[in-house]
């Protein structure tokens, strides 16, 4: 059983306690649920509830943790490791970077509790095929999608087979049919005994999968049931038969230096003024795809036309005015050092200046909610808000195409409503809105027609609700 | 300067038959240039001489002081081509793996493949924010003031970044026992055939050799 009692921390050379009175027991065989608001203290008490905090990374802790009746403080990680698991939110900085395959890194962990090999081998096995990644075995962890690294990051902790788990936000960047494995996965481990404690958004992973949720506010536990989340709902989707072109693909192929194949004869049109989600599995071509529009990729068969040109020999800078796109990684997006002047990057190279760039600036911030942090380092934002800020930074170019790669990822309820409500505004403006995108609640209220990806290939296109959501 | 020479004439056959001679001589280049153009200016301008090259403002240009800029830059790139050989030819995973069979502790271990992947690390980092502003309008393509541009916002973030992912990922690999204590069952060993375990001897052999011929004043005094 895993007790937090009274439990009050704040990170090392902050005044502000994140986790101010802490009462929560997460029992063996039981899955609770931790959701709340971001900034509400749901990571940290994640890696309070494992040790992590303070002791990897310091800080102060008041209260007492128990693991199985046992006080964490003054426990070294390692001798955590075999009883308490984290997956943490951030899958990619998760990895080893000394794995040169799927197995090594999954490996990891089971070596370093000495196990023996075969022990090890048989481990690794088992939780590659529970997960369904047993195809990535000989793959390289460093060039997976997204959702793979996430379900590799996870499979390296269940490996591990501790008695407590602790998961922050574990199916973010996962498909429907990695999500239905890990939740397989996760309901056996309890099934067995293993505690389990989740902090997640995700309403219906939620209600799916935990006995109990609780919520968090203001670094306090408080009670929550699923259905009291307010429901993400935007106005009717916007319908476009008749606009002028804005991209074609017509047999479109991309191969990846090292041979991975990602595109195989795409054909696609979409016409200004849509708002089109593109599905399909973790590595089935998504960001691949949308990358090419404004030439970050280059075809190595077919042909990619942006607003009636083809992108072949014209640089990135000139695709970027017709074609903004957000990444899936934040992080990797971001660089300036205010909020202020990371909108006004983009903004400012495709050519406004003066007045209009500050009140495309402004008009950015305001959109996701971040016009009071104008002069916030972008570093100093929780993972949520540097997602938005980066959707912002993209809304103040004004570009005739907006692209943007899982734009609800990690975003609490009011977040994902107010994304909602760009897509709609930009629609609305004639613009064309495609969003990369597992999230079927986002896809449903907010976008207009689906198409789904499956290696590489196009396997379905209509309108939403025409066909399910993978 | 013969030091160099003959350090050189090891460290340049071993890049050509790595196949890694132009990737590492750029890797090199680029981080020894900051280094280098300062120790070319000071030691120029900076070092007493009595052959005067040419005088700017109040300093005089020596030919001593460019005879020395010289030694110092070479043995710099001498030392940058080494490492960028170890880099190039050695993968983090053999490193900590054989460190290990080595009896060097685990955490010792990581934080030498640590080191020697900083570089790609920090280079994949800032490809990425590189990507993110082409994405946003900056032109980095073309001429090389464009690409000159887009090098100094990429230095702050890709640095912060790497960091900020090496705290990340120090948390993860604890969480999975990464300095436990006792002997880990190792998967596999990286190959070590008997030309290999060859050349290592003559290496240490001639490092020996190097010195004692330095010591007995058949070579230059070592630096």
């Amino acid at each position: 059983m895993l007790e937090l009692r009274g439990v009050r921390y704040r990170y090392p050379g902050f005044e502000r306690r994140v986790l101010d009175g802490v009462d929560l027991t997460v029992g063996d065989g039981e899955i609770v649920g931790l959701t709340g608001s971001n900034g509400a203290g749901k990571s940290t008490l994640c890696l309070v509830a494992a040790g992590v905090a303070p002791g990897s990374i310091g800080g102060e802790l008041e209260g007492n943790v128990l693991l199985d009746g046992r006080p964490l403080r003054g426990r070294r990680p390692w001798e955590l490791a075999s009883s308490i698991g984290l997956v943490l939110s951030n899958p990619e900085a998760q990895r080893t970077r000394i794995a040169a395959t799927v197995f090594e890194e999954v490996a990891f962990g089971p070596m370093n509790l000495g196990l023996p090999v075969a022990e090890t081998v048989d481990r690794v096995r088992r939780v590659l095929e529970a997960l369904g990644i047993d195809r990535l075995v000989e793959r390289d962890p460093g060039r997976l999608s997204g959702g793979e690294t996430q379900l590799v990051a996870i499979a390296s902790i269940l490996a591990m087979r501790p008695r407590h788990l602790v998961l922050d936000e574990p199916v973010a960047e996962l498909d429907p049919e990695g999500r239905r494995l890990v939740i397989d996965a996760l309901r056996r481990l309890a099934a067995d005994g293993t505690g389990l404690l989740i902090a997640e958004h995700d309403r219906d992973l939620l209600s799916e999968l935990c006995t109990r949720v609780v919520a968090i506010e203001a670094g306090r536990i408080v009670p929550a049931t699923i259905d009291a989340f307010p429901q993400a709902q935007s106005g009717p989707i916007r319908t476009v038969q008749d606009g002028s072109i804005a991209i074609r693909c017509s047999g479109l192929g991309f191969t990846y230096p090292d041979g991975t194949p990602a595109l195989d004869g795409v054909d696609l049109t979409i016409r200004a003024g849509e708002t089109v989600a593109i599905t399909g599995r973790n590595g089935s071509g998504k960001t691949s795809l949308v990358r090419h529009w404004n030439g970050l990729l280059r075809p190595t068969a077919g042909e990619v036309e942006v607003v009636g040109r083809s992108t072949s020999g014209r640089r990135v800078a000139a695709l970027a005015r017709s074609v903004g796109l957000t990444f899936q990684d934040p992080n990797d997006q971001l660089f300036a050092r205010t909020c202020r002047d990371e909108v006004a990057f983009g903004a400012r190279n495709v050519g406004f200046r003066g007045r209009d760039l500050d009140a495309a600036v402004a008009e950015g911030l305001d959109a996701v909610g971040l016009a009071d942090q104008a002069g916030t380092s972008p570093f100093d934002l929780g993972p949520s808000r540097r997602r938005l800020l980066a959707i912002a930074s993209v809304l103040a170019m004004r570009t005739p195409i907006v692209v943007l790669d899982e734009p609800t990822m990690g975003l609490d309820v009011r977040e994902h409503l107010r994304v909602g409500q760009i897509v709609e505004r930009v629609a609305g403006e004639g613009r064309t809105v495609v969003a990369v995108s597992h999230d079927a609640g986002f896809v449903s209220t907010s976008l207009a027609r689906v198409i789904r990806l499956e290696a590489g290939r196009i396997v379905a296109d209509g309108p939403t609700g025409s066909f399910a959501v993978p | 300067m013969v030091t160099a020479l003959v350090l050189g004439a090891l460290v340049v056959p071993g890049l050509m038959l790595a196949g890694v001679a132009a990737r590492a001589l750029r890797g090199a280049l680029l981080v020894i240039l900051p280094i280098g153009i300062s120790v070319a200016v000071v030691s120029i301008f900076g070092r007493a001489g009595s052959h005067v090259l040419f005088t700017l403002g109040p300093f005089d240009a020596t030919l001593e002081g460019l005879d020395f800029a010289l030694r110092i830059d070479f043995r710099l790139l001498v030392l940058a081509l080494a490492l960028a050989l170890f880099a190039a030819t050695t993968s983090p995973r053999s490193l900590v793996v054989d460190l290990e069979r080595r009896g060097v502790s685990r955490r010792l271990a990581f934080a030498a493949a640590a080191t020697l992947d900083a570089i790609p690390a920090m280079a994949e980092r800032a490809a990425a924010i590189q990507a993110a502003q082409r994405a946003r309008g900056l032109d980095t393509e073309g001429s090389v003031g464009a690409r000159l541009r887009g090098v100094v916002p990429l230095v702050g973030p890709a640095v912060l970044g790497t960091l900020h992912d090496v705290e990340t990922r120090s948390l993860a690999l604890e969480a999975r026992a990464f300095d436990g204590p006792g002997k880990r069952n190792l998967l596999w060993t990286p190959q070590d055939s008997e030309r290999q375990r060859l050349g290592r001897w003559l290496l240490v052999a001639g490092v020996v050799g190097f010195v004692a011929l330095a010591a007995l004043g058949v070579l230059p005094p070592l630096p």
